[in-house]
């Protein structure tokens, strides 16, 4: 028995020479190199699309197009959207927090089936080399959207490529919901109930249903369109003997849940950091579970509210505005809820939780201008116009962006075993929430006095609200690059922070920091709920609290 | 840079109230979203850990409370629902006395045409106060007309029609955007949406303008006077041509649809009075409303739905016509039913200058071939062999062709009494025809196989050449039957 042993931290391996030292990672089975790889490889994506953003907010300072042509602006827009959707949002805070984290939460070894999940990253990563490949040949012009008969039918660019990049990467969600299914269902730690499971599983577990009931949907559809381009098979084009509106059914049908891919697992996390830093059990903790059960199921129901002015029917067009506004509500009961734990907690102001709260106030926003556009009449007016873009850019940016951030520095110590710098912290959550609503806020405005979206040219009224929101992204650039460069620093320089530098209750804070490669040296027995706070916690950490102590 | 506009014109009946219906959004989100916020700050500096308060007894779960956040925000959503819902209703449901104003898009410009043929390009005129109805369509992707001052949009799709109406309250110049992405120049793909004074949309609807046809070709405006009635070309010579009934109408003769489709009955296919607006019975039991994506569909594929008591002969026009032809007989079956609509010259007349051009001159040319000759439609029986005394033919396959004739409806234009639209067969076979260019042929058995399969090869001279090809819809043995059917109506010399 070798109980005795010091742990030996999942970073560090017994490889002598470099060639050894990449296959350990690159032939990782382990949950949490996998996590890196995955960190890595996402924010590259991240600052890519970043990229084509910047290039189409320089070109929206003036109504002319003066810094590119309009097939460039179209490809610049649709890699964005491309890049940000399917390689940056959607595995964001699965594939990174979620696959480092839910074995650590739930006290397991490891995810179910390690070996699948290398080759979730695998396919993550060969879906993405088919993306750049399409960019770096002259790009796609279609909209990350695909919509038909253009992208089947007329449009001259690489759309097959693009879009077999997207459809493998789709193999690797399916796989990575269907790995925390089962890791959650069957690798428990004895006495980790359901209802002890900490929220950002139950997040996590939403988000894999989603994942794997929808994405097949999403494969099938794309794969249809590559079937018509190459063949001519009449699948979506009238002109073959196709129906154009049945691509938007099956892209919605997955796009929209894919929105809650996106979304879920952000809520997760600011349970979590609402929670710590509040130094209280989450209020309401089982309507916070629910809710994102039900936001899942109701996901499935609302995809044709993409559609309203597309021909559906009235009668459509009514129901799916009515679901709509069902889903609204158990995004509403989550707000409130954190709202409610902050009341009489010990409330500190550390990083995550700048950011969770900045996720907060800018989900209020975008959650509320989601319920203007699930209201067909007004919908009729603002859809795909800025409107639009500013309001799925505060749930998406705002709500997803955020909480990524939020979980990235809240579990950084764990992941890394080091403390990134709290003042720089501090700034560049301050800086990406003003850079933030400088950038979208101006949208809205401009939105409803109807700016079309996707144009590259636009009449002279809109510019002062185009020039406000360059202005604010450039703000928000420098609030992305700053972490980059700290939490890189902090890899050499940061403090050693502990196993539980936040003194929070989770399993994974148990284990050494960084954890093991075999993340707990005895399975943990779990005797009490997620967040057991002692009653008496809050009042304690503001009893012990002097000047000069963190805020 | 250009003002500082903070709200868009109103100019519609629509916009004023679904701004209402916005701004009770706006209230309704700055109760959550102008509160909680300052709720949230109130609580993370009372509670934050440096304050020495009192947080005794915290609460981790009240059902109470939860009822009331879940309650009370499904309320206003429903209240949102429904006012949002009547307000949809409303906009989907024109109001009978609209102006038909047709509208095709393609990447990447808008063609619109009035119904008294005025065309325009980018641009659309409407009245003030009158309905506008759009019936739009699109030659190849995707598109959307927008226009923001009015708050209406529709996605403009290929291969069927959607539509839009609006009933304008403001003089002005407004934006026409194209708002679902459509390639290159999705972003210049639009224009002005003009809203006038009824004088001054009267006289402007009467007046010529140059414009750049649906299939790209530029015409000069000029009035033309449509001289030649039997074409396969519609009449698209000016801006200014016909009224889009009357070129519907032309279209419906010079294609031949007259020869079945006979108003007064009795032909091969249904009439066409009354029939848009109303319900139609179809062969399989099933009912539906017509409407113009019925009509479109009924020309364009004609098979899909065909109507109780008729034959699936007609030909299918799909790749035959433009879309500017389909919206041309769509005038037309529509300018034929009591529910159709009304036609532009219902626009209250202001002076008596503003007298429409196009009501007045093209009226000598539309005595249509359908209505003034209802025909007696004879049922196709092969002479006997022995009575014609003609050249010999197959009495079997000749019976046989005399069913086929008359199922593939070729007998509603090709008439024993010459009246019809094809010339007569009777005692063709053998005889010597004068085609169109001017020479001469024997009608043997290869001509009569040829004009079946390939009928525009060689016209007979008065004829237009409009019969649909055959080649590819029968098998030989079918063209064969046909043959021995044509011989057995007699040859030349008897």
């Amino acid at each position: 028995m070798s109980t005795t042993a010091l742990p030996q931290s999942y970073m560090t391996n017994r490889a002598t020479t470099t060639i050894e030292w990449i296959k350990s990672w690159l032939f990782t089975v382990d949950h949490k190199r996998i996590a890196i790889l995955y960190l890595l490889s996402i924010n590259f994506y991240f600052l890519l699309g970043g990229m084509a953003a910047s290039m189409v907010r320089i070109e929206l300072v003036t109504p002319q197009g003066d810094l590119m042509s309009a097939d460039m602006y179209n490809r610049m827009f649709t890699l964005h959207g491309v890049i940000m959707v399917f390689f940056f949002l959607i595995p964001a805070v699965p594939a990174v927090l979620g696959n480092f984290l839910v074995p650590l939460m739930i006290g397991a070894r490891d995810l179910a089936f390690p070996r699948i999940n290398l080759l979730s990253w695998y396919l993550y990563m060969g879906g993405g080399l088919f993306a750049l490949t399409a960019a770096v040949f002259g790009g796609v012009d279609t909209g990350w959207t695909f919509y038909t008969p253009f992208s089947s039918t007329y449009s001259n660019s690489n759309v097959i490529l693009t879009i077999t990049g997207a459809f493998i990467m789709g193999f690797s969600s399916i796989l990575t919901g269907l790995n925390f299914i089962v890791t959650i269902h069957k690798m428990r730690a004895p006495g980790l109930t359901w209802f002890r499971l900490p929220l950002f599983i139950w997040a996590n577990y939403a988000t894999s249903l989603i994942q794997i009931l929808a994405t097949p949907v999403l494969g099938i559809a794309l794969l249809l369109v590559m079937v018509e381009r190459l063949w001519h098979v009449g699948i979506f084009d009238p002109a073959l003997g196709g129906d154009p509106l049945l691509f938007q059914h099956l892209f919605w049908f997955y796009s929209h849940p894919a929105v809650y891919i996106m979304i879920l697992p952000a809520m997760g996390v600011i349970s979590e950091l609402i929670s710590t830093f509040s130094r209280k059990r989450v209020f309401g903790y089982e309507f916070i579970a629910f809710s994102s059960i039900a936001i899942a199921i109701l996901g499935f129901l609302v995809w044709g509210h993409h559609m309203f002015v597309s021909s559906q029917s009235v009668y459509s067009g009514l129901v799916f505005s009515f679901i709509t506004m069902l889903v609204a509500i158990p995004s509403a009961i989550k707000v409130f809820n954190w709202t409610a734990t902050l009341y009489k907690g010990s409330i500190s102001y550390r990083t995550p939780m700048l950011y969770a709260l900045g996720f907060i106030g800018l989900f209020i926003i975008g959650g509320l201008t989601g319920i203007f556009l699930g209201v067909v009449a007004v919908d009729i007016h603002v859809t795909d116009t800025y409107f639009v873009v500013a309001h799925f850019h505060y749930v998406m940016v705002g709500g997803t962006i955020m909480a990524y951030l939020g979980g990235i520095h809240y579990w950084w110590p764990k992941m890394t075993g080091r403390m990134y710098n709290e003042v720089w912290g501090t700034i560049s959550a301050l800086v990406v929430f003003i850079g933030f609503n400088m950038t979208f806020f101006p949208q809205f405005v401009m939105g409803y006095l109807g700016m079309p979206r996707r144009y590259h040219v636009y009449p002279e009224e809109f510019q002062i609200y185009h020039v406000m929101s360059t202005a604010g992204a450039s703000i928000l650039a420098i609030g992305f690059i700053i972490p980059i460069i700290y939490l890189t620093l902090s890899l050499r320089y940061g403090k050693i922070a502990g196993d539980n530098p936040w003194d929070a209750p989770g399993l994974e804070w148990t284990t050494t920091s960084p954890p093991p490669t075999y993340n707990f040296e005895q399975t943990p027995i779990v005797t009490e709920e997620a967040y057991a706070f002692h009653p008496e916690a809050a009042h304690e950490d503001a009893e012990n609290w002097r000047p000069g102590s963190p805020l | 840079m250009q003002g500082f506009p903070f709200f868009p014109e109103q100019a519609s009946t629509f916009a004023g109230q679904i701004d209402l219906l916005y701004f009770f959004l706006l209230a309704v989100s700055l109760l959550f979203a102008g509160v909680l916020p300052f709720v949230i700050l109130y609580l993370i500096v009372r509670y934050h850990r440096s304050q020495k308060v009192d947080r005794s007894n915290p609460m981790s779960s009240d059902l109470r409370l939860e009822l009331t956040w879940t309650i009370i925000p499904l309320l206003l959503t429903m209240v949102v629902f429904f006012w949002g819902a009547f307000l949809y209703i409303q906009m989907r449901t024109p109001p009978k006395d609209v102006i038909d104003v047709y509208v095709i898009g393609k990447q990447w410009m808008w063609h619109t045409q009035h119904a008294n043929g005025k065309r325009e390009n980018n641009e659309l005129h409407v009245p003030i106060g009158q309905s506008v109805r759009l019936i739009m369509t699109s030659q190849d992707v995707i598109h959307s007309f927008y226009i923001p001052a009015f708050r209406v949009k529709q996605d403009v799709l290929p291969g069927r029609y959607t539509t839009l109406w609006f009933e304008a309250t403001k003089v002005g110049d407004y934006h026409l955007f194209c708002a679902e992405y459509c390639g290159t120049d999705h972003a210049v793909m639009g224009g002005t949406v003009t809203v006038m004074s009824l004088k001054d949309y009267q006289a402007w609807l009467t007046t010529p303008g140059q414009v750049i046809m649906p299939d790209g070709s530029v015409q000069a405006g000029q009035v033309l006077v449509n001289t030649n009635s039997v074409s396969s070309e519609p009449q698209v010579g000016s801006s200014l041509g016909d009224p889009m009934a009357l070129a519907g109408e032309q279209l419906f003769t010079s294609l031949g649809c007259s020869g079945c489709h006979i108003m007064a009955g009795g032909g091969l296919g249904p009439s066409l009075k009354n029939v848009f607006g109303y319900d139609q019975q179809f062969t399989d039991g099933s009912t539906m409303l017509a409407d113009e994506n019925y009509v479109r569909e009924s020309i364009l594929n004609s098979a899909a739905k065909v109507v109780q008591g008729y034959q699936p002969v007609m030909p299918a026009y799909q790749g035959q016509l433009s879309d500017d032809q389909v919206n041309q007989l769509l005038a037309y079956v529509k300018s034929l039913s009591n529910r159709g609509g009304t036609a532009p010259a219902t626009v209250p007349t202001v002076g008596a200058g503003a007298t429409s051009a196009a009501a007045t001159a093209p009226a000598g040319t539309s005595a249509p071939v359908a209505t003034s000759a209802p025909l007696a439609l004879p049922t196709a029986t092969p002479a006997s062999g022995g009575a014609s005394g003609g050249g010999p033919f197959n009495a079997d396959l000749a019976a046989k062709g005399s069913q086929l004739f008359t199922n593939l409806g070729c007998i509603g234009c090709h008439q024993d009494t010459g009246v019809g639209l094809g010339p007569s067969l009777k005692g063709v076979y053998n005889s010597t025809v004068t085609l169109s260019d001017g020479s001469t042929i024997t009608a043997d058995e290869a001509y009569i196989h040829e004009s079946i399969v390939n009928s525009t090869a060689k016209v007979v001279k008065d004829y237009n050449p409009i019969m649909p090809v055959y080649g590819s819809q029968l098998k030989d043995a079918e063209v064969q039957q046909l043959v021995e059917y044509v011989k057995s109506l007699g040859s030349a010399g008897n």
